[in-house]
């Protein structure tokens, strides 16, 4: 049985893992806090049996606008005739997502999810676009109570995949580490293994890792050139699916579940975006703020970060079969993993 | 916030034996004291006023080091005499008293130890209390929470908005927030439903911890960090 995500205390901070290519993945940590990474290529196979859950899409000749790409999703979402819970945490996705079905959609099967910390974090838009309507809202924490427990009747929409759409988090941690110019080099052997030395991942794990980002580039529909570009598939290729099971996992029926940046036209224009490195979310803040006017919202640096899933309870693992699973993740070790045959070539 | 009804000015919290009235280790959280006595048989909870400079002073060092053993003297604020626990227990309890203290000459075998694993669970679960603490801050908005948090749910199950049925309650809360009083409806059912799942979740993964750090001795390195470590990870993502 493979799973579809797994998160290990032990593994991450224990080292009761003698073996060699398990060392290496756990290096990982060192350039993502949850790497239960997917090759959504499926040319890179990891030690722990992952299913690949959403292989990697095709590029479509037709390049529509981000603005273009919100508007479909919502009038796509809408068409499902299901109720919509949508998470609003306050932060740029969420309020981007919000924004867009206020923008295109009656409002009449969607109910807003939010607490406390959503107003905190943008008490402007709550003022101006929520308080003052009669909306249906709902705690994040009854959401999640709710969806817990049951089959919730509707959707859960999430602004998940934002991130990964604009090469955040590893770009900010990039230039955090390396310098914000370093996003702008070239792709190639000495960037990169510079980058991984200041993430101080270990001299002997270096070339393995990069010798595994190099072979599932070969596979990206968008040509890895710079620096970003690299980050940008990490987000993109490798993470893409954790970002959707770690909620998925904490919720009775996950396809239940949708995230609302994951359309393939929002990974189309993704593909075939020219990225920004000065301000990663520069086209999202540009798409509110044209239409709330709220010119300081420009400024905003904090990302925001989400309440969602404070202390509720969750299993570990989810398999293959969407079964929850609680069990020790060597027992998911896969001998024929891409890592082993990279330090044994 | 987990001691609500207790009142920590001028009180020593102690955890007790009830055998010789021998102090196991001071607490500064009553929360922590109540969970440390399911770990311990025979123990009980003291809270006491104490005086005397020589016994507060003794006091303050006491859980740095398992040796040192301390009894409280009931109703007296006498270093020197001598006292009776069978005749004198009944006056022990919750309620504040003042005590005084004594060295204990003869300690019982296990009493160090006993101490030491006492100091150890009692340093855990202060630490975890102020990871709780800090979670359950984000749902504070306001010192009148206390009284406002219980008030509020209990008027917002009263009303129906299926029906546009509200309290007077809410109906007044929407005058005085300048929202109609569905929209206030909405916005206290969300912050009241906010407040009392985190308040729920946060009192049972405390239970969780206190039966986890009663089952521990912590003797062995490293034990405390690790608890410590997955106690954060269970709070911040339920893991």
């Amino acid at each position: 049985m493979s799973l579809n995500y797994f998160f290990s205390s032990k593994l991450k901070h224990g080292g009761e893992y003698a073996k060699n290519d398990i060392s290496i993945f756990r290096s990982l940590y060192h350039i993502d806090a949850d790497p239960f990474l997917v090759d959504r290529t499926g040319s890179v196979l990891f030690p722990f049996s992952e299913n690949n859950y959403f292989p990697m899409i095709k590029p479509l000749p037709k390049v529509i606008s981000w603005e273009d790409c919100t508007k479909e999703r919502v009038e796509e979402l809408v068409s499902f005739g299901k109720e919509l819970y949508v998470l609003w945490s306050g932060g740029i996705d969420s309020t981007l997502m919000l924004l867009s079905f206020l923008k295109y959609s009656s409002m009449d099967k969607v109910t807003i999810v939010l607490n406390i910390d959503s107003i905190r974090e943008y008490p402007y838009f709550y003022k101006r676009f929520i308080a003052l309507n009669n909306y249906k809202l709902l705690s994040t924490e009854q959401l999640m109570n709710n969806a817990l427990l049951n089959d919730i009747n509707g959707l859960i929409v999430s602004a998940e995949h934002a991130d990964q759409l604009v090469g955040s988090p590893l770009a900010q941690l990039l230039a955090t580490t390396s310098g914000r110019t370093m996003l702008g080099l070239s792709f190639d052997e000495e960037n990169f293994s510079k980058f991984l030395t200041n993430l101080h991942i270990p001299t002997h794990h270096i070339d393995p890792i990069m010798e595994l980002y190099n072979i599932s580039i070969k596979k990206s529909p968008r040509p890895i050139k710079t620096m970003w570009d690299l980050c940008w598939w990490h987000g993109f290729n490798f993470k893409w699916q954790t970002i959707y099971m770690k909620m998925a996992i904490r919720i009775k029926n996950p396809l239940n579940l949708v995230t609302f940046y994951s359309s393939e036209n929002f990974q189309n224009t993704s593909i075939h975006q020219e990225g920004n490195t000065l301000d990663l979310k520069k086209a999202f803040k540009d798409i509110i703020v044209n239409h709330t006017e709220d010119t300081e919202y420009l400024q905003k640096e904090k990302f925001a970060s989400s309440t969602l899933y404070y202390g509720l309870v969750s299993s570990n693992g989810l398999d293959k079969n969407w079964n929850k699973v609680n069990v020790d993740i060597i027992e998911y070790y896969n001998e024929n993993n891409t890592i082993k045959e990279i330090t044994n070539a | 916030m987990l001691d609500t009804f207790s009142t920590r000015k001028n009180v020593t919290m102690m955890l007790v034996n009830k055998d010789d009235l021998g102090i196991l280790t001071i607490s500064s959280s009553v929360s922590v004291l109540n969970a440390l006595v399911g770990g311990f048989d025979n123990s009980v909870p003291v809270l006491g006023r104490i005086t005397n400079p020589d016994a507060l002073k003794a006091l303050r060092t006491y859980n740095q080091s398992a040796s040192q053993a301390i009894s409280i003297n009931i109703g007296l604020d006498d270093l020197t005499q001598e006292i009776d626990p069978e005749v004198n227990w009944d006056t022990v309890g919750l309620t504040p008293i003042t005590f005084g203290l004594q060295t204990i000459q003869e300690k019982e075998e296990g009493f160090v130890k006993k101490r030491k694993i006492a100091n150890r669970r009692q340093n855990v679960l202060s630490q975890i209390e102020s990871k709780l603490e800090r979670y359950a801050s984000r749902i504070i908005n306001s010192s009148l929470d206390d009284i406002f948090i219980p008030y509020m749910s209990d008027e917002i199950s009263k009303c129906d908005p299926e029906k546009d049925q509200y309290t007077n309650a809410v109906a007044e809360w929407a005058v005085a927030s300048g929202l109609d009083v569905k929209q206030a409806y909405n916005e206290c059912n969300m912050i009241t439903s906010s407040a009392n799942i985190t308040a729920m979740r946060l009192h049972a993964h405390w239970t969780f911890f206190v039966n986890q750090v009663n089952k521990l001795d912590f003797l062995t390195d490293g034990v405390v960090e690790k608890v410590i470590a997955d106690a954060e990870l269970r709070l911040r993502s339920g893991l």
